[in-house]
């Protein structure tokens, strides 16, 4: 927080109180930091991939050659940090969601019992939520 | 107990959170808390009360024991101002509460 907004809340709180007043920051958890560094890579990532599509669908540009390096070392990033099974749902969230209709794939879960549960990630904090049921400590350990 | 009031400033002037606290809803709100937030915690071992957060800029507004009374007061003078005296009745009583231990 910039100083002057400090001093500046201090005094007229002070003023309205008639007493002293302090400004506490507030403190992330450790997990919720990561959470959202988490979430905000994942729609950085889409977002760049959504562009790469648009490039080729409506001006006929196609820059996978140029740009698949890049995609491929955040593919392998994905992979060191969350292991192999998580990394299957993170690629499927980027590349197996939506089927040719626009609409979403769903995630087939099938329980020991043999019931099957369909599981729909429509945003990043619906994938960091499957992820984290599956393994609790996955951006933990990071 | 009550959530903690969010108070939203439009800009952060010395005259834009002026206004912001001069008006009588927020007043209203802000007095209140402090007269619930120290009512219940007058008795336990809390050394400060948070009033009120400002979560457009992940901070809370906090004050220290030591001041607990001053900051009575306030609310007090703030409830004769708007004749709210049945408040004013409980305030008194919490100040002479902690006044005497």
């Amino acid at each position: 927080m910039d100083n002057e907004i400090k001093i500046n809340l201090e005094e007229e709180f002070s003023k309205l109180f008639n007493s002293p007043v302090k400004i506490k920051i507030k403190k992330q958890s450790i997990e919720l930091k990561k959470k959202n560094v988490f979430i905000s890579l994942i729609n950085t990532y889409e977002q760049a991939l959504e562009k790469s599509n648009k490039l080729q669908s409506e001006f006929d540009i196609d820059l996978f050659n140029y740009e698949e390096p890049y995609f491929e070392v955040i593919d392998k990033l994905f992979l060191l940090m969350c292991g192999l099974d998580l990394y299957d749902i993170i690629s499927y969230y980027f590349y197996e969601r939506y089927n040719i209709e626009g609409n979403i794939n769903p995630i087939i879960e099938i329980s020991e019992s043999g019931v099957e549960t369909e599981i729909y990630l429509k945003t990043p904090e619906d994938l960091y939520n499957y992820l984290i049921q599956i393994n609790p400590n996955f951006l933990m350990d990071k | 107990m009550k959530k903690t009031p969010n108070i939203i400033f439009p800009d952060y002037s010395l005259e834009g959170i002026h206004n912001v606290l001069s008006n009588s809803e927020n007043k209203k709100v802000l007095f209140e808390s402090i007269f619930n937030k120290i009512k219940n915690s007058y008795k336990t071992s809390k050394k400060e009360i948070i009033v009120c957060d400002i979560i457009q800029l992940e901070a809370s507004i906090s004050i220290s024991k030591v001041n607990w009374v001053k900051a009575l007061q306030a609310a007090l003078d703030y409830n004769v101002s708007i004749e709210d005296y049945s408040t004013c009745t409980q305030i008194n009583k919490l100040i002479k509460d902690i006044q005497n231990g």
